[in-house]
């Protein structure tokens, strides 16, 4: 199993009330001061129906919802460029934050994908900033000795064992999302929590549908246990398929 | 075998829209010191509030030129159902912070394509136009908190009925917000 990381970091402190203080009258400021006059720059083709929404609008207030112009630039593979991200193969909400899982895009040295899928939070993902996820495999990374370098995975002894899985999880205000990869038979996880239980369907990535299966779903992060078990096609639990996420294996 | 959960997460097939912003709703639980009552024509609640919404706007986008439009189109969309509405002076800033967010992503695309935004300064005075650049690079919705609260001096529970968010989402969206300032202005 891999998972990794993408994130900025950084912290130090400075008084809450003197940034209360400096919010309040900087913002108040820069509203005082606001320009008279729009400064405009190179907007040719969307000005004339900007201001033809304005004329209509200021003579009637008539109900035209004029759409503002739809840009459809091309940006660097870093950034994220639309929200919700494109081919989201399951789509979660734990409690007003949305969250995607999607097939993983990055590479390794060997051209292969870091990971199988990668968890998208709305949250820590704003267009036009770097992305911001985590992503899983299914198998063992290959390393080679020779460089120290990644070359795929390795699945072998993982489909030996379908009651072997894999999981990451990210924290956001409140809840725990949680991110899972499973041998190609599991077709449904359950989660039990102090507070809820759930049946979760499993998904295949588009590039391999009879491969491994994946899932994400979310927890209160006030669960102190939360036990996951493995679901075959009839239903039924995969021996030795049970584990307490919240302990390492 | 309990069937498997659809509620909270369902299976999105490539090609599929997911999600589009909500319209607004009226707000009926929202309650402002700007708040008409009783109910005023539109006409008079454009020339007492506009400015006031042009300056929301003007700090969820930074444009005065989206702003105008903005506050344009909040009006237009309002007018056709204003008798249904019963405080439009929150419906407005509603539509006004939706409507915003809409324009900040494709805004982030522009901004990006022509490799970093200018922060132009508005006051020349150093320490505000700093804070006011570092405002305006939080993602929205830590922008928009922040602005709600520390300009329009609204509690967080007033912020969340605006934004269609859970309170405690919002307390973690001003709490981040401000640690990201205080990390950028020390």
């Amino acid at each position: 199993m891999s998972i990794f990381t993408r994130r900025r970091a950084g912290s130090r402190i400075v008084a809450p009330s003197d940034l209360d203080r400096q919010l309040r009258h900087s913002l108040h400021a820069i509203a005082a001061a606001m320009p008279e006059r729009p400064a405009l720059p190179d907007r040719a083709a969307g000005d004339r129906a900007h201001g033809r929404t304005r004329r209509r609008t200021a003579l009637a207030l008539a109900a035209l919802a004029i759409p503002l112009t739809a840009a459809g630039y091309l940006l660097g593979p870093e950034y994220v460029d639309q929200i919700p991200p494109k081919n989201s193969l399951l789509i979660g909400d734990a409690h007003g934050e949305r969250y995607w899982m999607i097939p993983g895009r990055v590479s390794d040295d060997c051209g292969q994908p870091i990971s199988a899928v990668e968890l998208v939070v709305e949250d820590r993902n704003t267009v036009g900033e770097e992305w911001n996820t985590m992503g899983i495999s299914y198998g063992d990374p290959n390393v080679r000795q020779a460089n120290a370098t990644l070359c795929g995975v390795d699945e072998s002894a993982w489909l030996a064992d379908p009651s072997r899985f894999a999981w990451g999880h990210v924290k956001t205000a409140g809840d725990r999302i949680y991110l899972v990869a499973m041998h190609p038979t599991v077709k449904s996880i359950k989660v039990v929590t102090t507070v809820s239980t759930e049946t979760i369907a499993t998904v295949p990535t588009p590039a391999r549908p009879d491969g491994p299966r994946y899932a994400a779903f979310d927890v209160p992060e006030s669960a102190t246990s939360i036990i996951a078990s493995l679901l075959d096609a009839a239903g039924q639990p995969v021996p030795g398929g049970e584990r307490d996420l919240t302990k390492r294996s | 075998m309990s069937e498997p959960r659809r509620a909270a997460i369902s299976q999105n097939f490539p090609g599929e829209k997911c999600n589009e912003t909500p319209p607004p709703k009226d707000l009926s639980v929202v309650t402002d010191a700007q708040t008409s009552t009783p109910p005023a024509p539109p006409e008079l609640v454009y020339r007492e509030h506009r400015v006031g919404l042009l300056r929301l706007a003007y700090l969820l986008t930074g444009s005065r030129e989206h702003a105008e439009d903005l506050v344009q189109q909040a009006f237009a969309t309002a007018f056709n159902r204003w008798s249904s509405i019963e405080e439009p002076v929150p419906y407005l800033k509603r539509a006004i912070v939706n409507m915003a967010q809409d324009a900040h992503r494709r805004n982030a695309r522009a901004r990006l394509f022509n490799l970093r935004a200018r922060v132009e300064p508005v006051t020349e005075q150093p320490e505000i136009d700093e804070t006011w650049a570092y405002v305006q690079r939080l993602p929205y919705r830590q922008r928009a908190v922040v602005v709600l609260h520390y300009y329009s001096d609204l509690p967080l529970q007033q912020i969340a009925d605006i934004l269609s968010r859970p309170a405690a989402t919002v307390r973690s969206d001003l709490r981040r917000a401000l640690d990201r300032l205080r990390r950028a202005l020390t």
